[in-house]
């Protein structure tokens, strides 16, 4: 009998883990789905690149589901954004590492020219300019896309995500100072860069 | 023309969100799809053998892809330094793939051709 209430406890705890991983799923997927496009184009914001942004977001949803599967559904979306950006900061700085050391094997191939001069075209080579009719919203893409990596992820933070200072402060894991300092900055710079695109 | 006040520059930078997400191709959508269910799809701790085999062939992928990027041309890459390396980048480096340190050789024979012609 005892046996019998063992077994039947246990196919119901059974049922209901399955139940609960099934609803953690379904919720998981559902937040993904809400925020995958969006994670995407962040990251081709800053890296440029569709299979460098492709591979952080993929990367940042594999780490959400591995490590924060299990929290709140509330706490999501600043626990992704905090791993996004983080992503975005690495992929930055290996970037960098490797440039140098690249450049440090073939410094007497290359001329002095400004490195700057060597970015890719985004105008060029972003489809979303290609589509674009109104000129004012392609100035801005590409004038967000030039901005240094830290005010372009705290004004991406704020002005997409809708974070506060405080938010945006845990999501780029700075202090909120700094937010405000990158923030105040990235404004200025836009709307400097866009002067003659507003009426 | 006027400087965009914040309100009209935060307006115009939604309305770019919108449109970029709109403007995402099928198959970068696909990918997206793909990449998030295979996420969702370890939810569950059933299948830890087939997670490991999957992270391995994942991993192995990543190298064949790290190995194609590395030999990428430069202006690919949106930051250029010109300084010499330092002992600071060791700990990035250490976390790159061991295929760069086995064909450290290479690359410095591949920049001396390079130099020559």
């Amino acid at each position: 009998m005892a046996h019998v209430a063992l077994t039947a406890r246990t196919s119901f705890t059974g049922l209901a883990a399955r139940k609960m991983t099934l609803d953690s799923k379904q919720a998981l997927d559902r937040f993904l789905a809400g925020i995958e496009r969006r994670a995407f184009v962040i990251a081709r914001l800053a890296t440029r690149n569709r299979e460098d942004a492709m591979d952080i977001v993929q990367d940042a949803m594999l780490q959400l589901v591995k490590y924060y599967g299990g929290r709140d559904e509330g706490e999501w979306a600043p626990l992704f954004h905090r791993i996004l950006q983080r992503r975005i900061l690495d992929w930055y700085r290996r970037s960098r590492v490797r440039n140098r050391w690249r450049h440090w094997f073939n410094r007497d191939s290359e001329d002095d020219s400004d490195p700057l001069e060597n970015l890719p075209d985004s105008a060029a080579v972003d489809p979303v300019q290609a589509i674009f009719t109104e000129r004012a919203l392609g100035a801005l893409n590409g004038a967000i896309a030039a901005l240094p990596l830290r005010q372009q992820q705290a004004f991406l933070l704020r002005a997409w995500e809708g974070m506060d200072t405080e938010q945006t402060a845990h999501a780029m894991g700075c202090a909120a100072g700094s937010v405000k300092t990158h923030y105040s900055r990235a404004v200025h710079t836009l709307r400097d860069r866009l002067k003659d695109h507003s009426p | 023309m006027t400087e965009p006040t914040e309100n009209k520059l935060l307006d115009n930078a939604n309305r770019l969100r919108q449109e970029s997400e709109r403007a995402l191709d099928e198959l970068t959508i696909a990918r997206l799809r793909a990449a998030r269910l295979n996420a969702v799809a370890r939810v569950s701790g059933r299948h830890r053998w087939w997670g490991l085999a999957g992270g391995m062939a994942t991993a192995s992928v990543a190298l064949a892809i790290a190995g194609a990027l590395w030999l990428r041309a430069p202006s690919e890459l949106p930051m250029v330094s010109t300084a010499e390396p330092t002992v600071a980048d060791l700990d990035l480096l250490a976390t790159e793939s061991p295929e760069f340190y086995r064909n450290l050789e290479f690359y410095r024979w591949l920049a001396s051709q390079s130099d020559a012609s």
